[in-house]
C-alpha cells in the first residue's frame, strides 16, 4: 500500500459531523417518516462509524460531505429494499420507493441542496412544534438538528443524562400520538410557528450566554448552533423575515462580549470591568448588520428591541459612554410589549445609571416577584452600596448568595461581600 | 528494521456524538500521517465486523469467534521498527486506546 502524502491529506473541517448530522437525519426523516426518525438516526451514527473506520487507515477523501451522504444514501436504500413488502414506514415518497426503477433516484434527489436545505427546516419547525414542552423542543432540536448526544445536552442543560433521555422520549412520544406530520407550516400559521421557533433558538443560545456552567467550550457551542439554527431560517423565504434578522443581530451582538465576560480565572467580569478591546468587532460588525437588515419593514418585535438595547452597549467607548437615555426607551417599549419583571428589574438599573441609586432603589422595591431572584437582590445591594448602606448591601449580597448555586457566580458575591466588609470596619 | 503487525481489536464507539467521532477520526489521521512521515508505516486496512469461520477438519462453518464486539478485529496495520520494544510504543500512541481499544502487536516471520 502507498503511503500518505501530505499534500493529500485533508483536515476534517471543524464541526463537519455535527452539521452534517442534522442534515443527514433530517433528510432521512423524509425517507422513513417522522415515526421512524430512529432508523434515520442509526443510519447516520452508523455512516459516520464508517468513516472513522475507513478514513483512519487511508486519507480523509476530497470531498467528505459528498462521501458521507453516498454512505447514507446506501444505507437508506439497503434498509427500504430488504422491506419492500412491508408497510413499516409512511414516507412522502411512499409508492417511489417500492420500485427499483425509482428508489435510487428518489433517495438521491432528497440529497440535493436544496432539499437538504427545506429538510433542514421541516425539522427545525418539527423539533418546535407547540404541542411540545419547552424543555422537550430544546432537547429534540439539540439532537436531532445539532447532532448532540444525550451526554453532551445534559452536560450543556446542567442536568442529567436521564432527564434528557425522559424529554426526548416524551417529545417523540407526543409526535407520534398527535400524529403530527414533517412538513413545513402553511402561510396560515408560518408567523406563529416562527415566533415559537425563535424563542427555542433564543433559549438555546441563552443557555450559552448566562449558563453558569464553567464549561466555555460548551457554552460557546450552544451560542453558535442557536446562530446557525437562525442563519437555516433566513435561507427559505418565509423565515427570512425581519425578526429572524433581529434576533440574528442580538445573538452576534451578545457573543461577541462573551470572551470578555470571564477573566483568565474563570471568574465572572461585570460589564464595567470587561477589556472593551476583546470585544470580537467582527462579529458586532455582523450584528450591526443584520440590525440594519432588521430595520427595514415597520414590525418591532422584542428581538429587535433587545437587539437595539445590545447594539448601544457593544459600540459603546466605555462604560461611562454608555447611551443609558437610549437604552431606557428601548427598556420602555420593551416593558410595553411583555411586562416581564426581569425585564422591568433591568430598566430600573438603567434608571440607576441616569438618575442615581436612591431611584433605583425606589424601582427596585415596586417589583415583588422576584424575590427568590438572586440578580434582584445584587442589584439592591449594589445600589445601596453606592448610596453608602453599607449594612442593607451587605444584607442583600448575603440573600443573593443563598440563592445560587453557581460557583462562578458564588464567588462575585463573596468577592462584593468582602468589598462590603471593608466599608463597615 | 523488522515489519510488525497492529491488530485493533474493539473499543467502544457506540455512545460517541458526532462531534467525538469526528474528533478522534482526526487522531487517526494525524496518527497514521505520522507514522508515514517518520517512514515506518506500510500499510493496513480496516475490516468488515461479519465474517466466518472454518473449523478444523471437518470443516464447521461459524458466524465467527466472536462472543463479545470487544473480540472484533477491527482492522489491521503493518509498521516498520527496530524491535518489539520499539513497536510497543508506536502502538501506545494509537488512538484506540482512548476508546478502550485493543491493540496486539506480533511480528512478520520472514521465511528464509
Amino acid at each position: 500500500m502507498e503511503a500518505k502524502s501530505d499534500s493529500t491529506s485533508v483536515r476534517l473541517v471543524d464541526h463537519l459531523f455535527r452539521h452534517e448530522a442534522g442534515k443527514m437525519v433530517s433528510v432521512l426523516t423524509r425517507v422513513f417518516g417522522l415515526d421512524h426518525i430512529e432508523v434515520a438516526e442509526d443510519i447516520v451514527q452508523d455512516t459516520f462509524l464508517k468513516a472513522l473506520q475507513q478514513w483512519s487507515f487511508h486519507n480523509i477523501p476530497e470531498n467528505p460531505r459528498a462521501w458521507l451522504y453516498k454512505v447514507a444514501k446506501n444505507g437508506a436504500i439497503d434498509i427500504l429494499r430488504r422491506n419492500k413488502y412491508t408497510d413499516e414506514y409512511k414516507s412522502e415518497l411512499n409508492y417511489l420507493l417500492k420500485s427499483e426503477w425509482t428508489l435510487s433516484s428518489s433517495v438521491n434527489n432528497l440529497f440535493l441542496d436544496s432539499e437538504i436545505q427545506d429538510s433542514q427546516l421541516r425539522m427545525i419547525f418539527t423539533c418546535c412544534y407547540p404541542e411540545l414542552t419547552p424543555e422537550s423542543q430544546i432537547a429534540l432540536t439539540l439532537k436531532t438538528l445539532c447532532g448532540f448526544s444525550v451526554k453532551e445536552i445534559a452536560k450543556a442543560l446542567l442536568t442529567t443524562e436521564s432527564n434528557i433521555n425522559k424529554r426526548l422520549f416524551r417529545a417523540k412520544q407526543k409526535i407520534k400520538e398527535l400524529d403530527l406530520s414533517y412538513v413545513l407550516p402553511g402561510p396560515k400559521d408560518i408567523q406563529k410557528r416562527l415566533e415559537v421557533v425563535y424563542k427555542v433558538i433564543y433559549l438555546i443560545f441563552n443557555e450559552g450566554y448566562n449558563s453558569s456552567s464553567e464549561n466555555m467550550l460548551i457554552r460557546k457551542d450552544l451560542c453558535s448552533e442557536a446562530i446557525r439554527l437562525a442563519e437555516i431560517l433566513t435561507e427559505n423565504e418565509n423565515g427570512r423575515n425581519t425578526a429572524t434578522f433581529a434576533l440574528l443581530a442580538l445573538m452576534y451582538l451578545h457573543f461577541a462580549r462573551l470572551d470578555s465576560r470571564i477573566d483568565s480565572e474563570g471568574r465572572i467580569l461585570l460589564l464595567k470591568e470587561q477589556d472593551r478591546t476583546l470585544w470580537n468587532k467582527e462579529l458586532i460588525g455582523t450584528g450591526l448588520e443584520y440590525l440594519s437588515d432588521a430595520s427595514t419593514g415597520d414590525y418591532l418585535s422584542e428581538y429587535h428591541l433587545e437587539a437595539g438595547i445590545a447594539a448601544f452597549h457593544a459600540t459603546a467607548r466605555s462604560f461611562e459612554d454608555t447611551d443609558w437615555r437610549n437604552i431606557l426607551g428601548l427598556y420602555e417599549l420593551l416593558i410595553k410589549i411583555d411586562p416581564n419583571p426581569v425585564k422591568i428589574l433591568n430598566r430600573a438599573i438603567v434608571i440607576g445609571q441616569l438618575e442615581g441609586p436612591e431611584k433605583a432603589i425606589r424601582e427596585l422595591k415596586n417589583i415583588k416577584e422576584l424575590e427568590n431572584y438572586y440578580l434582584y437582590h445584587t442589584a439592591f445591594a449594589e445600589f445601596y452600596f453606592l448610596s453608602n448602606r453599607f449594612n442593607d448591601s451587605l444584607v442583600h449580597f448575603k440573600k443573593a448568595l443563598a440563592l445560587t448555586q453557581s460557583k462562578v457566580e458564588r464567588e462575585l458575591i463573596n468577592r462584593k461581600i468582602e468589598k462590603v466588609k471593608g466599608k463597615l470596619i | 528494521m523488522k515489519d510488525y503487525l497492529f491488530l485493533f481489536r474493539g473499543g467502544d464507539m457506540s455512545k460517541l456524538s458526532p462531534e467525538e467521532v469526528q474528533k478522534h477520526n482526526q487522531k487517526w489521521v494525524d496518527w497514521v500521517n505520522n507514522l508515514s512521515k517518520a517512514g515506518k508505516f506500510k500499510g493496513g486496512e480496516p475490516l468488515e465486523k461479519e465474517g466466518k469461520v472454518v473449523n478444523g477438519s471437518k470443516k464447521i462453518v461459524t458466524d465467527g469467534p466472536f462472543a463479545e464486539s470487544k473480540e472484533v478485529v477491527g482492522g489491521y496495520l503493518i509498521v516498520l521498527a527496530k524491535d518489539l520494544k520499539e513497536a510497543t510504543e508506536i502502538a501506545k500512541d494509537c488512538p484506540t486506546h482512548e476508546i478502550n481499544g485493543s491493540t496486539e502487536i506480533r511480528e512478520i516471520a520472514h521465511m528464509m
